[in-house]
């Protein structure tokens, strides 16, 4: 702490206690939705968001969507042994584009999500430098991803939205940058992880606010009687003065945003209530306070949004048969109340479109009790928006050495990740050029939207 | 002369060029001739090393270690009696039921109160390395606490024991699933499990990359980080982990759970040989045990667990940002002790401790490292000579708050990651800032109001205290309210070892000049303690 003062912080603080002890929040964030409409007659019209869905640990997407097709059922039953979901349990559906499938026992709602037409699925879709095919992967014509099956390094690519190692940003953090100025107050956070920390939504000008499992808290005790003034005012000059070290100035910074976005956010969701009834989970917490924020857009004055949510527990080494049912059933009930929530209390079902990453999928192979780290998968979009009941992309060979998979049934995805992520950071309103910048590898391959939401 | 020696001969000329800036500054640091170990200590010193090698300064150890030296202090801590939860919980267990909230209890009382400081530290820090989590551990109380211990026992000893130690205990077998985990079966197509396989190179060890001594990355020709393995060295080292199981079990399924070391069932281990990192061989034909010890010599002797275990020490003890030079001068004392012993932990905590990077007063930004969240509760309670709750053992140690508890962390990644990088300025100058990952707008806010609550809500001064934690006593501080000056001196030197800027120096001097006169003393001087525990200087241990 050196003696100069930064008096537009202080002043920001003061103001910002003051509308606070004044009860005066609310016309300032009415002023906010004013001018958020105003905005919304121009470029930025309307309201989009994208709901990211990080299920951590490598899901195993081989039974979250299975084959139903006699032939190929058999091939899984066979491959997957003890890990196979039974024929007669699986919760059949004939996609638009073919074929004979089942979901997990465990996801009801996500069928019937399916069957609407508002969920769609993309198949072994994971991390490419370029299209690879089993020969190019074992001749070393095409690079390989970085630390393939190693889960922190393929969790940064998905989060960075390429194969390229190293990258400092995330891809939705970079769209964020692209689009934050759609937004009425651009100094608001664009992006919300209610999801613990993530690079997804670290931009090179945004970056995420992060908010905990139980909402927003307030910083405690200094409304308390004695010597708070006092207090106060110490608190406020050492939060408003400049730093030599850059950690202090880190958390100097993150305790001022963590105080005025209290202020604010809390005031525009206790504005907004939502009644929808969420699934007492981890899971249905974040996406409740999720669907709150969205709830106060109008009063936050956000015309586009990113939210990071997620769920642990996908690593199924063992235990895998009473462990992956468990996190399916939080997952099917969470995103069940959530597009209840969306669509028949809010009605922005059409502008919200909630997708899932993970960092790969599994082996098809059986370690006895489980499955271990893989590469390609299947992933979940979800909305009004979405071009549902639909397979987006080819289903892998059911094989553990056939043509798309390179030993133990690991997957070469057929889809890149950064075709998925480009056809959502599309949907939301970055331009041609401008995903190029954030995928730098997009145009490797041939489709750069994938078609899956409009 | 051994090697740690001539590093802290070539050491002292650093100190020597750091002392001359120090010393215009105000004399707070000795200068540089005598060897760091056995010179005398200023109070400011003495303070900062408890804060790097110790749950935090307390006043009486303050002026202990300035009456004493480092290198005695050092010994000192070698042969304390080492302080164990498992068989603190299994006599509680004998009179009621015991939970984890009483095992996290009993970790912070050991912070709080053990004599054993620096082992505890230095467990906390390999608790953090060799990872496992009550989350996804159901109620395994007592082989947790096991756990806990065997890191403590082991944190001077050598590196080697400890990574067998690890391997073969139950609780790290049920978290990485090495635990029953069966050779390949043709029959049902099934392979071994990879989990601890990977985890143990991954995590444990060496890393994803080849190494330099200093733990840059060693590069091939197109400047390509070199990987240490890949995928074929996994399946092959699966092999190694088959077999194992709770000892004393009847059948390989059928065992009551313990905390004993996994025993091995010969019909259930991979046979043959398995060609591991580098193309080294474990032969075929040997027994479970055999494997093992082959393959746990192959890891320990890569060279990048010197440099990659050694940095994450600096990490967890000292800076988030060591200059190469340091790292490779631990790493070289990991690689050999002086007496051509590897992985002789008590030699590299030392170096660690000893070095002229770790000792300099006035080392330049970015030196340090983010304070561990859950730490500044126990440096609270410690500098503040928390009084035990009345049933001398309650400690609240929770889990939410800090976003970090003991044996708590979400996944084998532990909390944070030590190549974190917080967005922003820190990642734009190739800064890593691992404790930041559990710092946010929300946890930053969680934090401090657990640190308010604990200490406002739990002083001596209190008609009454809550039961269920330790009071802090402020009483020997009450009396220099009347002395602002004096009295924030004495926070400096508790809780920054004499750093404070001389900004918020005078901060807190005007806070407690414009206090209301009346009462409540204890209140006033802990929340003066609260704006300091939640300052940005606090935030960074330097």
């Amino acid at each position: 702490m050196t003696g100069i003062i930064n008096t537009k912080r202080r002043h920001f603080l003061r103001q910002m206690a003051g509308v606070l002890s004044a009860g005066g929040a609310y016309a300032t964030l009415g002023q906010l939705g004013m001018v958020n409409q105003a905005m919304a007659q121009g470029g930025g019209a309307g309201y989009r968001a994208l709901v990211c869905i990080y299920l951590t640990g490598g899901n195993d997407s081989f039974n979250l969507l299975v084959p139903r097709d006699t032939t190929r059922y058999n091939q899984y039953s066979d491959i997957r042994e003890n890990l196979a979901i039974p024929r007669e349990d699986l919760l059949a559906v004939s996609p638009l584009s073919g074929g004979n499938y089942g979901f997990h026992p465990s996801c009801p709602g996500l069928r019937s999500l399916f069957n609407a037409g508002d969920l769609a699925v993309v198949t072994n879709v994971g991390p490419l430098v370029a299209p690879m095919t089993k020969l190019t992967f074992e001749n070393g014509s095409v690079p390989r991803p970085p630390q393939l099956f190693s889960h922190n390094s393929q969790t940064e690519l998905w989060q960075s939205g390429s194969a390229i190692a190293g990258m400092a940003q995330g891809w939705g953090g970079l769209v964020a940058d692209q689009l934050v100025t759609f937004n009425a107050n651009p100094d608001l956070p664009f992006s919300v992880s209610v999801g613990g920390n993530n690079r997804f939504a670290v931009g090179e000008v945004t970056r995420p606010y992060q908010i905990g499992l139980d909402g927003l808290i307030e910083i405690e005790g200094f409304d308390t009687q004695l010597a708070s003034a006092a207090r106060q005012a110490g608190f406020d000059e050492i939060f408003a003065a400049a730093y030599d070290h850059p950690f202090q100035r880190e958390y100097r910074d993150t305790m001022t945003r963590s105080i005025e976005l209290e202020a604010l956010f809390s005031s525009a969701m206790a504005a907004n209530p939502v009644t929808t009834s969420f699934p007492d989970t981890n899971l249905g917490g974040q996406l409740e306070t999720v669907a709150r924020l969205i709830a106060a857009r109008g009063d936050t004055g956000q015309s586009r949004q990113i939210f990071f949510v997620s769920q642990g527990g996908y690593d199924t080494h063992n235990a895998q048969n009473t462990d992956q049912p468990e996190l399916l059933t939080e997952l099917n009930d969470a995103i069940t109340a959530f597009q209840s929530a969306l669509g028949d209390e809010l009605n922005v079902a059409d502008d919200v479109t909630t997708f899932t990453m993970s960092e790969f999928g599994r082996t098809l192979n059986s370690n006895g009790d489980g499955s271990d780290h893989g590469w390609g998968g299947q992933q979940m979009v979800i909305g009004g928006g979405v071009l549902g009941q639909t397979l987006y992309g080819t289903y892998p060979e059911i094989a553990l050495d056939g043509a798309d998979s390179i030993g133990r049934g690991r997957m070469i995805p057929s889809t890149a990740l950064d075709q998925y992520c480009a056809t959502l950071a599309k949907w939301l309103g970055v331009g041609d050029s401008e995903l190029n910048a954030i995928f730098p590898n997009l145009n490797e391959f041939a489709a750069a939207d994938l078609g899956f939401v409009l | 002369m051994n090697v740690w020696r001539a590093v802290l001969l070539a050491g002292g000329l650093a100190c020597l060029a750091v002392g001359t800036v120090v010393q215009a500054q105000g004399a707070r640091f000795a200068d540089g001739f005598e060897p760091v170990g056995q010179r005398s200590l200023t109070q400011f010193e003495a303070a900062r090393i408890l804060t790097q090698a110790t749950y935090g300064p307390t006043p009486a150890e303050i002026a202990a270690l300035q009456q004493s030296d480092l290198e005695t202090w050092f010994n000192n801590q070698l042969s304390s009696p080492i302080s164990l939860q498992r068989p603190f919980l299994e006599n509680l267990a004998a009179t009621q039921g015991v939970t984890n909230g009483d095992r996290r209890s009993r970790w912070g009382s050991i912070a709080i109160y053990g004599e054993d400081q620096l082992r505890q530290r230095v467990a906390w820090a390999l608790s953090q390395i060799l990872v496992i989590s009550q989350q996804g551990m159901g109620n395994d109380i007592f082989g947790l606490a096991e756990y806990y211990d065997l890191l403590a026992r082991n944190a001077f000893g050598n590196y080697r024991q400890l990574l067998e130690e690890v391997s073969l205990s139950p609780q790290m077998g049920r978290y990485l699933s090495h635990l029953r985990n069966r050779k390949a079966n043709p029959n049902r197509g099934t392979l071994p499990d990879e989990n601890y396989a990977r985890e143990i190179m991954q995590l444990f060890s060496i890393g994803l990359v080849k190494l330099n001594l200093d733990h840059t990355p060693m590069l091939d020709n197109q400047g390509q980080p070199l990987p240490t393995y890949d995928q074929a060295v996994i399946g092959e080292m699966a092999k190694i982990f088959t077999g194992w199981t709770y000892a004393n079990s009847e059948t390989f399924f059928r065992a009551e759970v313990n905390y004993l070391p996994m025993v091995c069932f010969e019909e259930e281990h991979e046979p043959g040989e398995k060609v591991l990192l580098d193309g080294a061989v474990v032969p075929a034909g040997q027994s479970c045990e055999e494997d093992l010890t082959d393959a746990l010599d192959i890891i320990f002797n890569h060279p990048n667990v010197g440099p990659f275990i050694s940095r994450q020490l600096i990490l967890k003890l000292v800076s988030s940002n060591p200059p190469p030079e340091y790292v490779a001068r631990v790493a070289q004392v990991f690689n050999n002790n002086g007496s051509g012993v590897r992985g002789d932990l008590e030699a590299v905590v030392r170096a660690i401790l000893f070095d002229p990077v770790a000792r300099g007063m006035a080392q330049p930004a970015p030196f340090g490292r983010p304070r561990e969240p859950l730490l500044k509760l126990i440096a609270m309670y410690r500098a503040f000579n928390a009084v035990p709750a009345p049933d001398g053992r309650s400690v609240n140690i929770p889990t939410g708050p800090y976003a970090q508890s003991p044996l708590f962390a979400p996944t084998v990644f532990n909390f944070y990651s030590p190549g974190y990088q917080a967005p922003g300025e820190i990642q734009q100058a190739g800064l890593v800032s691992p404790e930041f990952q559990i710092i946010d707008e929300g946890t930053i806010a969680t934090a401090a109001n657990h640190l308010f609550n604990q200490g406002w809500n739990g002083n001596t001064g209190q008609t009454n205290p809550p039961a269920n934690r330790p009071a802090i006593n402020v009483e020997d501080l009450i009396p220099l309210l009347d002395d602002p000056a004096v009295l924030v001196d004495e926070l400096d030197l508790r809780m920054l070892h004499g750093s404070m800027s001389s900004a918020l120096r005078q901060a807190l001097i005007a806070t407690v000049e414009a206090y209301p006169s009346s009462g409540n003393d204890d209140r006033k001087v802990y929340g003066l303690i609260h704006l300091l525990l939640v300052s940005p200087e606090f935030a960074v241990q330097r």
